[in-house]
């Protein structure tokens, strides 16, 4: 299969997006009613798990180099076990497209666009951001590379914006919420949320500098842990606990508040540009890493045959939820409890395997090459 | 049919992806293509083909000769045949057997006289005048061609010359003739003979070739040819082709000189502080015009020339040593491979060689001022002039680089950034102001401040139609206005005008068919798509307009939204001689001040690297060596000051 | 374009929606409750269109905006019930304010408040009014002097926190948060109507005799506030109290305090003041400060927040320990009594008199908060959070529960810094009154001597 090329700070870039697109939903909710005032501890520990998650993918990844994800465990496990473990990944994928497309559609609706059929929202966001992994990688990370700074410059101006609306600092005290050994356990469950830097792993064949991947991984999930950390502060001042684990849609709120004089109100509606772009490449790399680990896993030369039927699964897929509660139940409760095992477990049993297995691994990379 | 369309608009939709981002090696992958299917060029698809005229006059048989009638074996047929009976119209039954099956039609005649196949044999010029002129009459169609002048001549010497001249009245300055070619040939021919005259294959004797050459046309070019289709060219340039009797070679002077605009100031891209020339239909003047820019001997000029009948000379200018070399062949590849019957306009030529030619968006810039094309020749661009056309092509360029003018280099940069962040939004208003406008009124209501609501609310009540019929109506109407002042004779030009501000402006809001506030929409977005400097570029912006337009009157601003997104996506792979389009932005290859904002021309070192110019470096790190608050320049003393 | 034009889904033209600029709650007998809204006509608020239609024949708005009731069960069915006599689709986009009236502020305010919140047109930046009486009135009675449009009255009257602080700055999501904290009492803005502003000022017209007529013409005599202080103090009523003639009958003064879901107390506009200084948000007013050489007389004052009020909170046991300092600077804008206050230590002597007055009267309201409203209005539970580490201890310690009980030292500091555009006042005149309480007839008063 060719392998289009990308350097390493798109790469860093797309990354960013598809972990940060997630603060327009109603994660900062859930964390702040996860962690109470303490939120922004629970993110810091999150991403520290996080990180040590991805210190195990690399490890993994290290003993194939230039291989990808899939194909790395093909070469650890051979083709026929190693499939439901590619399927896992492929399927990681699937879901965390599928509930971030219901999510974003969902919050579209609910504040914006009451009366418009959920359908019409959902086929023209998910269909955007099909067409953009349809043409390609480097459509998939430029579109990234130019939006990224687009959203952080109007959220960060949307969080300052808000602040003299009666933000208050005082409101994240007391420190540590509920408790440290609380704080510990919920946040190496949270580390689920930074699971979207496997797409990286998926990646590794189409960077131009396959050696600074870990560095990118790290970068991604400390850099995007930043930005959520400004919004979840922000957020909480303006939305002290407990009244403000209670509104749906986070950053929403924080943009109705915003009051300047006489003139600047109501301007939420501008800040769905920032939405609709974070959603739309978040979607659009996902999406990809879905179809390209699908790609590798059955060895096709080409992913693009595989757009259209990703499409449809996940439109299908994403209209399963009867209502915004059970899709975020399916996010919260479970793609987000429960997802760093799949994504970061399977890693370090392979290693053991592949350690065990002693050079095999390599060697075999290397006939085959 | 309907699988036509369909191809066009997935062609629309999807480029063909590209494999890899390195600019140029995209070229080796199409080469090899290329190279597979066979020669170069080709593409028959069912072209028309006239079947080998059997009267062609190949052999220069008298055909359409002095005096006769004009028959319907004259000029014409031997150019178009008539339909045989069982062909459809547009087809043509490929030439069977003949000496040359290839599937150039012979349209006018002149394929056995073409030179670029070396290896063809091609008619000599015959020693014999009359033959060589009977030879030329056929070809030019004389004397039924009214344009030819064939004047013969005698070239006095002790054993008299027959020679004629031939050129095209109106293309021929027929001064440099009448002095330079007929005055020396008629009166001062009798000059002895010298040693030099000789022409070394031909023996001892003095060739009447060599002395006209070396003393009796005293012109600046001239060239000696022993090639028949060598005159011909000569002649359709405008130069004069000296046949002589008794030698077997003849000579082509230059002798260009027609009526031509003159050099003129740039009619689209004008400037308040810089030069007010701009490029004139003659190449030559133009070339000129960028070699007194760059007085480097390395600036390469080569000709080329395109179409069967139009035979139009392209020059392609570049660095050598600087341009990449790839880009170059690049080039030339694509327009060589333009084999069509008549092109004349860089806009058309710039059709047949771009990337995408089923974007919107333009992927070739093309200006009309020397000083832009100057800076971009020593960018490591490479330049098109087209003859007859005063727009030159420059390749590649990136998005960034359409919106450009020449001024902001000539403003000190606080000002040139100011300009071009003035520029970038008027990009975006331009592109998405009225829809914005119909999306916050018919669905965001709440973000317009209340008094503007009820002042808009209040307007509005008067007027029937909904807002997207509003806004549609009074586009369409500023689109009638733009082109009606285009094409408006200039005499009336000015009633246009007037025309146009009553209608739409207090006639419309009067008589309650739009609001005032919209009407103030629509002229911004029309002025802010005025400040675009690229006319391609501007138009692309106007059709993208009825996108947005359409997205946001359906679905809010999230259509907007959605649809920058794809467009976003959409302009991201799309590349410029395999350059991407969204440079420097992304991917990132540096634009050294010169990207949105404009830096101290100081601080540009380094080449824009996207042209991969052969030699990155322009000028050294410390340029203002004498600013002591720059650097290590050497002290100046103390009297230095400040 | 038939489908962009068609209308899809949530498009909705401009002209075809009615914006409500003010919403009413009053309770209604039957458990439902009666909306009242205002109305905006976008024609007479138009700029150079208002004033064209106000000679037309028949009917037709005359102001900008139209006052009207509906009694229904809930806010959106009472939206839609409009529609029955209102062409346009109600939308409460553009709303500024929400008024409930007192009695039922004062029996259940959080359902009101809870439910609009979650109706997605609401937005959580609307103000909240109290009002004394029912809303109806309040809305059908306010007719700004000056503004054609009442919304833009209301957003201008809701801005003055910072002016002169009489009002606070009450927004449904302020209240609502701070409602749910538990470790503050919310307050909203205090509105009423002035019977009296329709007639003369007591005492600025004569009567028969020639004398000025206490009574204020016809009409009964209000009774004053009971609670004024025993010092004048400008400010310190209640809405419907203040003493003024002329424009505008409503009012908005003063703050209403809520313990629960229920109004439990009204605070004067002075001691709306005192609050805004004690939890920071009181920036700069006006204040008359009695002269203390020559009572009857007053000085005026532009008194600034220097700093933030710095607040400590400190625990003995259970109890909260809240030292309070607040530190204010200002200038003298006028002296009655002509009295050279501008040296230096009669400076002191002014700024001392003042900051006692006000810390006394801080006091006052503190113990008001105290005893009366058993709890903090203040906020100053927020100091307090710090010293818990987590959050359910400091949910368990209940601020508002212990508040009653702790020790507030106050202490404010008052600086005069400039004396305006004069220094010394010029002496006063021989004939000028002596010193004394203010309401004898002027032009009297033998009593006194010369200058002093």
């Amino acid at each position: 299969m060719r392998h289009e090329q990308i350097g390493s700070r798109e790469a860093f870039f797309l990354l960013f997006a598809v972990l940060s697109a997630k603060v327009f939903l109603s994660t900062p909710r859930y964390i702040a009613e996860d962690a109470q005032t303490a939120a922004w501890l629970l993110i810091v520990l999150a991403a520290l798990w996080a990180a040590l998650g991805w210190a195990i993918m690399v490890a993994f990844l290290r003993r194939f180099p230039g291989l990808s994800l899939i194909e790395a465990v093909e070469q650890t496990l051979g083709p026929y076990l190693a499939l439901p473990v590619q399927l896992v990944y492929t399927g990681l994928f699937v879901y965390v497209t599928v509930v971030a497309l219901r999510q974003f559609a969902e919050t579209v609706l609910s504040a914006i666009l009451p009366i418009t059929p959920i359908s019409v929202i959902s086929v023209t966001l998910l269909g955007a951001s099909a067409y953009a992994c349809y043409l390609g990688l480097e459509s998939v990370t430029r579109t990234a590379r130019f939006f990224v700074p687009v959203v952080v410059f109007l959220v960060t101006s949307l969080l300052l914006l808000a602040i003299p609306s009666g933000a208050r600092a005082d409101q994240l005290l007391p420190l540590l919420g509920p408790g440290p050994v609380a704080l510990l356990w919920r946040s190496l469950q949270r580390s689920s949320l930074f699971i979207e830097v496997l797409l990286l792993g998926v990646l590794v064949p189409n960077l131009k500098e396959p050696e600074k991947m870990p560095r990118i991984g790290y970068q991604a999930i400390f850099a995007s842990a930043l930005f959520w950390l400004a919004v979840e502060v922000v957020f909480q001042m303006l939305f002290p606990y407990p009244a403000g684990a209670k509104n749906p849609f986070p950053l929403l709120a924080v943009a109705r508040l915003i009051a300047i004089g006489r003139f600047l109100q109501r301007v939420e509606s501008f800040f769905i540009f920032a939405w609709i772009f974070a959603a739309a490449t978040k979607l659009s790399g996902m999406l990809y890493g879905a179809i390209s680990s699908y790609a590798q896993l059955l060895h096709l030369k080409s992913y693009r045959p595989l757009t259209a039927p990703f499409l449809v699964l996940v439109l299908a897929l994403s209209f399963l939820p009867s209502n915004l509660i059970e899709a975020t139940q399916w996010d919260r409760g479970a793609l987000r409890v429960w997802g760093a095992v799949p994504a970061f477990a399977p890693p370090l049993l392979l290693l053991g395997i592949a350690a065990i297995r002693g050079k095999g691994g390599r060697e075999r990379a290397r006939h085959k090459g | 049919m309907a699988a036509s369309i369909w191809q066009r608009l997935s062609k629309l939709v999807t480029p063909s992806p590209q494999v890899t981002d390195d600019a140029f090696s995209l070229y080796e992958a199409t080469r090899q293509e290329r190279k597979d299917d066979g020669e170069e060029g080709g593409g028959g698809k069912g072209r028309g083909t006239s079947q080998d005229d059997p009267q062609s006059d190949r052999t220069g048989q008298d055909q359409g000769g002095d005096g006769e009638k004009a028959s319907d074996h004259g000029g014409a047929s031997r150019f178009v045949q008539p339909r045989q009976a069982g062909e459809r119209r547009g087809e043509r039954k490929r030439a069977g057997a003949g000496a040359d099956a290839t599937d150039d039609a012979d349209k006018d005649g002149l394929d056995a006289y073409r030179t670029d196949d070396p290896n063809k044999v091609p008619d000599p010029i015959d020693r014999s005048l009359d033959l060589n002129l009977k030879r030329l009459k056929t070809v030019f169609r004389i004397p039924q061609n009214k344009d030819l002048v064939l004047r013969e001549f005698i070239i006095s010497r002790d054993t008299p010359v027959k020679g004629a001249i031939l050129f095209i009245d109106g293309m021929a300055a027929k001064e440099i003739i009448d002095w330079a070619v007929l005055q020396p040939l008629m009166l001062l021919a009798d000059l002895p003979p010298m040693e030099a005259d000789r022409d070394p294959q031909l023996g001892q004797q003095p060739d009447i070739l060599e002395a006209a050459y070396n003393h009796l046309v005293p012109i600046n070019q001239v060239s000696k040819t022993d090639r028949l289709p060598d005159l011909v060219k000569g002649v359709l340039a405008g130069g004069t082709a000296i046949v002589l009797d008794g030698t077997d070679r003849a000579l082509v002077v230059e002798t260009k000189g027609w009526e031509h605009r003159s050099v003129g100031e740039p009619k689209q891209e004008a400037v308040i502080r810089g030069p007010h020339e701009a490029f004139n239909e003659t190449m030559r003047t133009n070339t000129a015009m960028i070699r007194r820019r760059l007085k480097t001997p390395a600036l390469m000029t080569e000709f080329m020339e395109i179409g069967r009948l139009s035979n139009v000379e392209v020059a392609m200018m570049y660095i050598d040593g600087l341009t990449n070399t790839a880009l170059v062949d690049e080039v030339r590849t694509r327009l060589k491979a333009i084999k069509v019957d008549y092109v004349s306009d860089s806009g058309t030529i710039e059709q047949f060689i771009e990337d995408s030619p089923f974007s919107l968006y333009p992927s070739i810039l093309s200006t009309e001022r020397p000083d832009r094309t100057a800076a971009f020749l020593s960018e490591g661009h490479v330049v098109l002039i087209v003859n007859n056309n005063p727009f030159a092509l420059v390749v590649p360029i990136t998005l960034v680089g359409l919106m450009h003018t020449a001024e902001d280099a000539y403003l000190r940069w606080p000002f040139g950034s100011f300009l071009r962040i003035l520029r970038t939004v008027s990009y975006f208003v331009a592109l998405s102001l009225p829809a914005l406008y119909v999306a916050a009124t018919a669905y965001h209501h709440e973000t317009i401040p209340t008094d503007l609501a009820m002042a808009i609310a209040a307007s509005r009540e008067a007027v029937p139609f909904p807002v997207v019929v509003e806004v549609l109506l009074l586009a369409f109407s500023f689109e009638l206005i733009t082109e009606a002042a285009t094409r408006v004779p200039s005499i009336i030009g000015p009633t246009i005008g007037i025309v146009g501000a009553l209608v739409l402006g207090q006639a419309a809001v009067q008589a309650g068919i739009v609001s005032p506030i919209l009407v103030i929409v629509i002229a911004m977005t029309a002025l802010a798509a005025f400040t675009v400097p690229n006319y391609n570029l501007s138009n692309t912006l106007r059709v993208l307009r009825y996108v947005h337009l359409l997205a946001g009157s359906v679905l809010g601003f999230y259509g907007i939204a959605v649809v920058f997104f794809v467009d976003v996506a959409r302009l991201s792979v799309q590349r410029s001689f395999g350059v991407p389009m969204l440079n420097p932005i992304t991917p990132m290859k540096g634009g050294q001040g010169d990207v949105i904002l404009r830096g101290p021309v100081f601080h540009m070192e380094k080449r824009p690297r996207y042209t991969y110019p052969q030699e990155l470096n322009r000028q050294p790190p410390i340029v203002r060596k004498w600013d002591r608050t720059q650097g290590s320049g050497p002290s100046k003393g103390k009297e230095g000051g400040g | 374009m038939a489908l962009s034009s068609a209308g899809c889904w949530d498009r909705s033209e401009i002209d075809e929606l009615g914006y409500i600029l003010a919403l009413g709650v009053d309770p209604a007998p039957k458990g439902d409750w009666f909306y009242t809204i205002w109305l905006a006509v976008p024609r007479k608020m138009a700029p150079g269109a208002g004033g064209g239609g106000g000679g037309g024949a028949a009917g037709g708005p005359q102001r900008s905006i139209n006052v009207t009731t509906i009694e229904a069960a809930s806010l959106g069915t009472a939206l839609q019930m409009m529609n029955t006599y209102i062409a346009r689709r109600m939308t409460l986009e553009h709303a500024k304010a929400i008024v409930v009236s007192e009695t039922q502020a004062r029996s259940d305010m959080i359902s009101i408040l809870a439910s609009a919140v979650r109706f997605r047109e609401f937005r959580r930046n609307t103000m909240i009014v109290v009002t004394r009486g029912t809303a109806r009135d309040f809305l059908e009675k306010n007719v700004p002097s000056i503004e054609e449009n009442p919304a833009r009255w209301l957003e201008l009257m809701l801005g003055h926190e910072a002016w002169n602080g009489f009002i606070p700055r009450s927004t449904a999501h302020e209240f609502l948060l701070e409602e749910e904290s538990e470790a503050m009492l919310p307050v909203t803005v205090l509105a009423g109507i002035n019977e009296r502003a329709t007639k003369p000022l007591p005492g600025s017209t004569k009567g028969s005799d020639g004398k000025p007529d206490p009574s204020g013409g016809s009409g009964s005599d209000q009774p004053a506030s009971p609670r004024l202080p025993p010092l004048f103090v400008d400010g310190a009523y209640l809405p419907g109290e203040v003493p003024r003639s002329g424009a505008n009958e409503a009012e908005l003064i003063g703050a209403a305090v809520f313990r629960g879901a229920k109004m439990v107390g009204e605070l004067n506009g002075d001691e709306v003041r005192l609050t805004g200084l004690l939890r920071g948000k009181a920036r700069r007013f006006f204040a008359a400060e009695p002269d203390p050489k020559f009572p009857g007389y007053y000085v005026g004052l532009d008194i600034r927040r220097a700093r933030e009020p710095s607040v400590r909170v400190s625990f003995d046991g259970e109890r909260p320990i809240v030292d309070v300092n607040v530190r204010l600077e200002g200038e003298i804008t006028s002296i009655q009594s002509l009295y050279d206050w501008t040296t230096a230590e009669n400076l002191s002597v002014l700024q001392e008199a003042t900051a006692r007055d006000l810390q006394k009267r801080m006091q006052n309201l503190v113990r008001r908060s105290q005893q009366e409203f058993h709890g903090d209005i203040f906020d100053f539970g927020d100091r307090a959070r710090g010293h818990f580490l987590l959050w359910k201890d400091w949910a368990d310690y209940d601020w508002n529960r212990h508040f009653p009980q702790a020790q507030v030292n106050l202490q404010v500091t008052f600086e005069l810094r400039r004396v305006g555009l004069q220094l010394s006042p010029p002496p006063p005149p021989e004939s000028m009154p002596q010193p004394g309480p203010r309401d004898q007839e002027p032009g009297g008063g033998q009593e006194g001597g010369g200058s002093p």
